[in-house]
């Protein structure tokens, strides 16, 4: 499997790992908040967010739980599970290495 | 693992708990299309436009969920259960279709899986002993010893000069009778070399085997005892080792008790071993000679052939010291070498090996059945596929619906046929084919069940799917024409399903006439008059100590304590003693010589069984006297001798003449004469199927000779005779064993068990292939109407009446029928005349039966082809021809 989005959907599972990795949040905080933090660079879209999400789910990364959210409705909230955590790491470290491998390439070719 | 686990209860839940997380998933996207509405209302959208903007920024959410519901990988489940649900509608849509699939296949596993089981467990399973195949058994016979007899100094110079055998096992049957518990047993037994376990390579379980020097010229009294005897009458007391037990009134120590799983062979089960002095010298001298069965064990690589060979040098070397009686006596004897699992099983091998033949060809004909039905059927529905192709379809998931509804019908059929198995297996123990395996030793052989599955579901799977698949490689375009309809049918394989048909057709005639045969081979039997009335009478045997009894005066007053105490059992209607039961043979018998007629020299004189019984012996049988009268009390000891004859003795030997009042004399010259004072009806001594004898019947009074049985007349149940029965000889003397207490009439069922087996498996066997036969010819035209359609409907739009079509069909149902009844009915002569021993007053040349069954099979084809026909006659032209 060599499609050219892997690492942007890659890209996309480790964000979402990320972000839910302080505390659990829903598919919308998940959203609101990489766009945020990224100052608006980053936009994900529903139509890329919630098959991530339940992709995710079924590969036992993160597991979801229906609780209600700052205004009182019912969400599904994701958070990590434990072999999540550590797929998470995996992920951090393998994210450093291809970015200073990257930045190694763009700075002294 | 945690991981896994989680996984698999998230799929499982979107399996089975779809609704719920379809709604989970309208909820997620619903709210985060809330909350982008929510905010473009707070950028100062109207709450029309914020909705709008929502939706264009949410983009297509049915692709989204859609995206979802991949992530689940439930597609494949959702898939194969759309096509299971397709499929049983597909099969209920087709009930006959389904019905004969569904039945070949259990059929043809079933019914297979137990022959085949149960031939196997005869003629395969290895003898329970150590490296059973290096066993053979040694005979010597010979023209005037056809069953063959060893002597035991023969097998001393094979145990002394053999290199080629390890081992030498020699035995001989004996019979004991086994006091000083509860009540006197009669016991089989043998009598063995100290070698005999160890050649087997059986240790008793309890003590230890015979050693070489107790089994010398005088053996030590000593015995090893059956597992099944030291439960039943030492209540398997494991100190029993070093105690004496009392076998024909001589006391034995016991050294040994064997493993409960040692069986000898077949169903001679001895119960006590002794030593039979047979590990001593080769001396030709002794005053009794003990015809022996040898059995040896082949050293590691070498074969019977080289084994043979030296027993035969051995014996050559010897052949001097051979006394010339013996020599005179035996004729010029060969040596007769086998397998010992061959000798054990015996003649049956030959029988066996046709049964297992006729599985075979069975199972061959099932699977051709279901190929004749799949491939009409896959042929019906290439329009079909043809028009799913047009539309689009997709060829994988086609192929992929296809084998959902093979394997659908397959495993019913498979299940149905496994399950049958399986039921039938306690009936199949209890007919215990011909004692020849310890009933538990019959089970469903798994390699067997599964060769039997793969076979039939093979082909139901393979002949289904082919010609489907043949159809799916064309394009569309050529799938819509004829080009489609000529795949499924070539001539070939047209020709091949007609031959299929008639093989089949032809087996069945046969089957269903051989089980004709036999039925009425047993009909006959039964309707033989026994010349007794078997209900109510039982009858048992006994055995007199002949040291105890010695004299004729001591026997005379034995039989007469045994028949007070047997007439004082509540119920007993009358009782008599016999030296000789209904099917039970004879015990005495001798030449003739008649008064006032030509003496013949002594080797040429005619003969007749001799029946010695108490007075009342007819009566109690219920035998009528057909005339003058019967034994009567009158007839003592010194009055004149008076005897009975039976009818096929009167006929035999006064055919035209009266033989009351007439004198014969038996035994040696000079003997007294007797007179013959009344006819009575032949009774069968020798079972119902054996022609009665010409037989005398005298009174015990008048000719003292050893009593063995009691037969008793009584209403009551053997469970109630049966105790007071012992009680009775305890009486009289604890020491005599009473055994083989039975009613006659299950002593007669017995005798007909041989037969009910045989009949049995024919007639499983006749309504399997009658079925096979019926529903091939069945596929076959059901096949070709349906290729035929259009033309059935040219014909009939051209004006052909419906009766024209169904004669025509029906008639090429019926000329297939006749090509193979044909040859089918030489085949049944040939198969009659195989199984002509088991005949009983019917010929291989009864062609009225031969009409009947080619007659039966006949009507039950033409039934099978009138349904199709019905359809071919029905046929709407307008359909038929739209199809092109």
């Amino acid at each position: 499997m060599s499609k050219p989005n892997d690492m942007i959907q890659g890209t996309l599972d480790l964000l979402i790992l990320r972000t839910i990795s302080q505390e659990p949040r829903h598919g919308w905080a998940i959203a609101k908040r990489i766009g945020q933090i990224s100052e608006e660079v980053l936009q994900v879209s529903q139509g890329s967010l919630y098959p991530a999400l339940h992709r995710l789910e079924q590969q036992g990364w993160i597991e979801s739980e229906w609780r209600p959210n700052e205004t009182g409705r019912d969400a599904k909230f994701y958070s990590l599970t434990r072999p999540g955590k550590q797929q998470l790491q995996k992920e951090l470290a393998q994210w450093e290495r291809l970015s200073h491998a990257v930045g190694l390439v763009l700075r002294y070719s | 693992m945690r991981r896994y686990f989680s996984i698999f209860l998230l799929r499982m839940r979107s399996l089975f708990r779809r609704g719920a997380v379809e709604r989970e998933l309208e909820k997620e996207l619903r709210l985060h299309f809330d909350e982008l509405r929510a905010e473009f209302r707070s950028q100062g959208f109207n709450a029309k436009d914020a909705a709008l903007a929502a939706r264009r920024a949410m983009g297509g959410v049915a692709q989204a969920a859609e995206e979802c519901r991949d992530q689940r990988r439930t597609a494949f489940w959702d898939r194969a259960a759309q096509d299971l649900n397709y499929s049983m509608r597909a099969l209920r849509g087709d009930p006959m279709f389904t019905f004969l699939g569904i039945a070949s296949l259990a059929l043809g596993i079933g019914a297979n899986t137990l022959m085949f089981s149960v031939v196997q467990s005869i003629l395969l399973r290895p003898l329970p002993y150590y490296k059973p195949a290096q066993l053979i058994s040694i005979n010597e016979v010979s023209q005037r010893m056809p069953t063959g007899v060893v002597l035991p100094p023969e097998f001393a110079n094979w145990r002394q000069e053999s290199h080629t055998l390890s081992g030498l096992a020699a035995f001989n049957d004996e019979q004991f009778t086994l006091t000083g518990t509860h009540d006197a047993q009669h016991l089989a037994g043998a009598t063995v070399n100290a070698g005999f376990f160890r050649t087997l390579g059986v240790t008793p379980a309890l003590g230890r085997a015979f050693s070489v020097s107790e089994d010398g010229p005088n053996p030590e009294r000593v015995a090893i005892l059956s597992d099944q005897l030291w439960r039943s009458q030492f209540s398997a007391d494991r100190n029993l080792v070093g105690h004496t037990i009392v076998l024909n009134s001589v006391g034995y120590t016991v050294v040994g008790v064997l493993p409960r799983n040692f069986r000898f062979s077949g169903q001679w089960q001895p119960d006590v071993y002794l030593p039979g002095g047979f590990s001593g010298p080769a001396l030709w001298n002794a005053p009794r000679m003990a015809w022996l069965r040898v059995m040896g064990r082949l050293r590691d690589g070498v074969t019977m052939t080289q084994a043979e060979r030296e027993l035969q040098a051995i014996n050559d070397r010897h052949s001097a010291e051979i006394p010339a009686p013996y020599r005179r006596g035996f004729g010029d004897r060969a040596f007769d070498v086998m397998p010992l699992q061959q000798r054990l099983v015996g003649d049956l091998r030959p029988a066996l090996l046709v049964l297992w033949g006729a599985v075979a060809l069975l199972l061959l004909l099932t699977c051709s059945n279901l190929a004749a039905l799949q491939l009409a059927r896959a042929f019906t529905r290439t329009s079909e596929f043809a028009i799913r192709l047009a539309l689009g379809g997709d060829r994988k998931r086609l192929v992929q619906l296809l084998l959902t509804e093979n394997l659908l019908l397959a495993s019913v059929g498979a299940a149905l046929g496994v399950a049958g198995a399986y039921a039938a297996l306690p009936a199949v123990r209890t007919l215990n084919m011909l004692h020849l395996t310890a009933p538990n030793d019959l089970s469903i052989d798994p390699v067997v069940l599964l060769g039997a599955l793969a076979l039939t579901l093979g082909s139901a799977i393979l002949f289904g799917l082919g010609p489907a698949l043949a159809v799916l490689a064309l394009t569309p375009n050529q799938a819509m024409k004829s080009g489609a309809q000529s795949i499924a049918g070539g001539t070939w394989s047209d020709r091949a399903r007609t031959t299929l048909v008639a093989v089949q057709v032809g087996f069945a005639l046969t089957l269903v006439l051989s089980a004709g045969l036999l039925l009425k081979s047993a009909a006959h039997i039964l309707s033989n008059p026994l010349g007794m009335q078997p209900a109510n009478l039982v009858v048992a045997r006994f055995r007199v100590d002949p040291h105890r009894y010695a004299t004729d005066e001591r026997k005379a007053v034995l039989g007469q304590q045994i028949m007070e105490r047997i007439q004082r059992i509540p119920g007993v209607e009358s009782a008599a003693l016999t030296n000789a039961l209904p099917l039970g043979g004879y015990s005495m018998g001798a030449s003739i010589v008649f008064k006032g007629r030509p003496v013949p020299p002594p080797g040429v004189r005619p003969g007749a069984p001799i029946v010695a019984m108490t007075p009342d012996y007819l009566r109690t049988l219920e035998s009528p006297v057909l005339a003058g009268r019967g034994i009567e009390r009158r007839d003592r000891h010194g009055s004149v001798l008076v005897a009975i004859v039976n009818h096929s003795f009167a006929q035999h030997f006064f055919p035209n003449a009266n033989p009351i009042g007439k004198y014969f004399r038996w035994g040696a010259d000079g003997a007294p004469w007797t007179e013959i004072v009344g006819i009575v009806a032949d009774v069968r001594h020798s079972g119902p199927d054996a022609d009665p004898e010409p037989e005398i019947f005298v009174p015990f009074a008048q000719v003292p000779g050893n009593v063995l049985g009691v037969a008793i007349r009584s209403a009551q149940p053997l469970k109630i005779l049966a105790p007071a029965i012992r009680k009775a000889f305890r009486e009289v003397d604890k020491t005599m064993p009473v055994f083989n207490i039975a009613t006659m009439e299950s002593r007669i069922s017995m005798r007909m068990e041989s037969r009910r087996i045989e009949l049995i498996v024919i007639g499983c066997f006749s309504v399997l292939a009658f079925f096979l036969a019926v529903t091939g010819v069945y596929g076959v035209i059901n096949y070709t109407v349906t290729r035929r359609t259009r033309e059935f409907g040219v014909k009939l739009a051209l004006g052909a009446s419906p009766f024209r079509i169904t004669t025509e069909v029906m008639r090429r149902g019926l000329l297939l029928a006749a090509g193979g009844l044909l040859p089918g009915l030489l085949l049944s002569y040939a198969a009659a005349r195989y199984l002509r021993s088991l005949l009983y007053k019917v010929t291989p040349e009864d062609w009225q039966l031969y009409a009947g069954a080619a007659l039966l099979l006949l009507i039950a084809i033409a039934v099978a082809s009138l349904i199709p026909a019905r359809r071919a006659s029905r046929t709407d032209p307008l359909r038929a021809l739209r199809w092109e």
